[in-house]
């Protein structure tokens, strides 16, 4: 008798979590809002000559290499929270690096817990920095 | 009447008192409302997050695996509050079927756990980055140690016998692995997650996680602390039948709140109560010796086959009564039917010692099954008790003397048809025994039209 009684409480709560799970999903991801498509900044603009290939890569290198991926996707790739397609259409490359380290304007667009979590990028080597945001730069389209 | 363990309410000799009193409706009001409590803190981390505004998410997959995240957590952090043994939460249920809930809620949390890793695993694979620890994010890493714990804690809790972990070692783990796989797993919470990222949700989830924090500081710290007030001292160590023993303790100061026959306490002998070992056993004596309290004891295990040497004057601290396997949660029961095998008589005699005490006068049957004569523990008491109650006993052996007239072999259905006769067939059952010994009396008790609803059985076999 109590251990149905058991079972049941277990099959409901499962039930509510697992329900509650979708719940969450689905408020996450109303069916319409495309959030890139009525953005402003997202005309795509010249900013800038295109980057040597050679820095693009080692750029693409260092994206890699610092676990960026936990935190943004690019094409579809990584974490799908922060998508990084069409980045390089909205900033330049001083802007980009304020994005990157958490300082300068991002720091006032970004939830202060993950603006002082990107701080620790300051201490990048310069060449590195300066390749990631050569990478960055080329994402100008979707 | 008062639940079980909270001392409000007369027991022992004036229980007539109670009888048609409210405990049966108070006990489910109450354990809905503590069921109800249960639901909504596993589904607390959701409802925090669900409410205000919620960020952009990252595709159906995405979002839903970090809800299934939380919601594991939420059941594994829960899994303290769960085995802290608060007696008035645990009281309405028995604390042994929320032991055996805490079975299953760790397979449905770790379950939840498991398909928030394999669907990110499959879905966004390069979000999860090297698995690397000297490469990965911190909270990665704690991610997927925490993951590994929470496997490593099933598979010795459900194997703990067929990997043959001693009892206490397996314990002192088990606390161990637990407290480092959810502290490992909030950290990654924290520090992965966006959700939390905001104060206000960052601060209630922090004070959700100091819920689990503060449940063990009780159980680790408080809780010790409270029994090293109430010592007992051992009083008498007496052999029995069938290499069985009674202890006898006696309060020092005081006592556990009373007991009801058939409940049953955490024992540590000995020892200092912060230290972890102390094991559950049914209290067998009457309610009437109170304070006194007596354990028989069989040797079967590690533990037990100690309690031999165990010394009169040892110090002893008991942790309870807890249990709602007990007649008195039956008050207008027409009469009872117990049925027992070994040591599963202990509880037994505690409920046929007490029921003599107040002259109950309700018909009564034991049925008894052991393997030999010699063994059977307390005969010749239950011999005296017969005749002070309307107690009626069958006794059936499984390897009789040549001269045994009575029952033979294992408490099989025929075994138990016949000795269920119409005066005691509407009473209420008390099963205890094996397990495979209760499994098949209440089936055949089933099979015999016996409702589920009157058939008591204690889950001894906790882990």
């Amino acid at each position: 008798m109590r251990e149905r009684i058991a079972k049941l409480v277990w099959a409901l709560t499962m039930t509510l979590v697992i329900g509650l799970s979708c719940w969450f999903a689905a408020a996450h991801n109303p069916p319409i809002a495309i959030a890139a498509s009525s953005d402003p900044v997202a005309v795509p603009r010249a900013k800038g000559p295109v980057p040597p290939a050679a820095e693009v890569a080692r750029g693409r290198q260092v994206f890699a290499a610092q676990g960026c991926a936990t935190c943004h996707a690019i094409a579809g790739e990584g974490n799908p929270r922060s998508p990084l397609d069409q980045v390089g259409a909205r900033w330049d490359a001083e802007e980009m690096k304020a994005w990157i380290t958490g300082t300068g304007l991002a720091v006032e667009m970004l939830p202060p817990a993950i603006a002082k979590r990107k701080q620790r990028y300051v201490a990048m080597p310069e060449d590195e920095l300066k390749a990631l945001v050569a990478y960055l730069l080329t994402l100008r389209f979707a | 009447m008062s639940s079980m363990g909270e001392s409000a309410a007369p027991l022992g000799g004036s229980v007539a008192s109670s009888q048609g009193g409210p405990w049966l409706p108070r006990r489910w009001i109450r354990g809905t409302l503590w069921i109800v409590a249960y639901v909504l803190l596993a589904a607390f981390p959701l409802l925090l997050l669900l409410t205000g505004p919620v960020p952009r998410g990252g595709g159906w997959a995405w979002d839903f695996a970090m809800a299934l995240g939380f919601a594991g957590l939420a059941i594994m952090g829960l899994q303290f509050v769960l085995t802290a043994r608060f007696r008035r939460a645990t009281a309405p249920f028995g604390i042994d079927i929320v032991y055996y809930f805490h079975r299953w809620a760790a397979l449905g949390g770790f379950g939840l756990i498991v398909a928030h890793y394999l669907i990110l695993r499959l879905r966004h694979p390069a979000a999860l980055g090297s698995a690397d620890p000297r490469n990965a994010e911190w909270p990665m890493t704690a991610g997927r140690v925490a993951l590994a714990l929470f496997a490593v804690l099933i598979v010795t809790s459900l194997g703990r016998k067929a990997l043959r972990l001693e009892y206490d070692r397996w314990r002192v783990g088990h606390a161990v692995m637990a407290v480092m796989a959810v502290a490992l797993a909030g950290w990654h919470i924290r520090g992965a997650g966006h959700y939390t990222a905001e104060t206000w949700r960052g601060a209630l989830w922090t004070g959700y996680t100091a819920l689990w924090l503060g449940v063990l500081g009780y159980i680790r710290v408080l809780k010790p602390l409270r029994l090293l007030r109430s010592p007992y001292r051992v009083i008498e160590v007496r052999a029995e039948r069938g290499r069985a023993w009674t202890l006898t303790l006696q309060p020092m100061r005081e006592p556990m709140p009373e007991f009801r026959p058939g409940q049953f306490a955490w024992l540590s002998l000995g020892r200092s109560p912060f230290r972890a070992g102390e094991h559950p056993f049914s209290i067998a004596s009457s309610t009437t010796l109170q304070p006194a309290v007596q354990f028989t004891i069989k040797e079967l295990g590690d533990f037990t086959r100690t309690i031999r040497h165990t010394r009169t004057g040892t110090i002893a601290y008991l942790d309870g009564p807890h249990g709602v396997f007990t007649p008195d949660a039956w008050p207008q029961a027409p009469g009872f039917v117990f049925i027992a095998g070994g040591i599963g008589i202990a509880p037994i005699m505690s409920m046929l010692r007490t029921l003599a005490d107040r002259g109950d006068r309700r018909p009564l049957l034991l049925v008894f099954g052991n393997r030999r004569w010699d063994d059977v523990l307390f005969r010749e008491e239950i011999e005296a008790l017969a005749s002070r109650l309307t107690l009626r006993v069958v006794h059936v052996l499984q390897e009789p003397p040549p001269d045994w007239r009575g029952a033979t072999g294992i408490l099989s259905p025929p075994v138990i048809r016949a000795a269920l006769t119409p005066d005691v067939a509407n009473g209420v059952c008390f099963l205890c025994g094996p397990k495979p010994m209760n499994d098949s009396v209440q089936h055949t008790l089933r099979g015999l039209g016996v409702p589920l609803s009157r058939i008591q059985c204690e889950l001894f076999d906790m882990v």
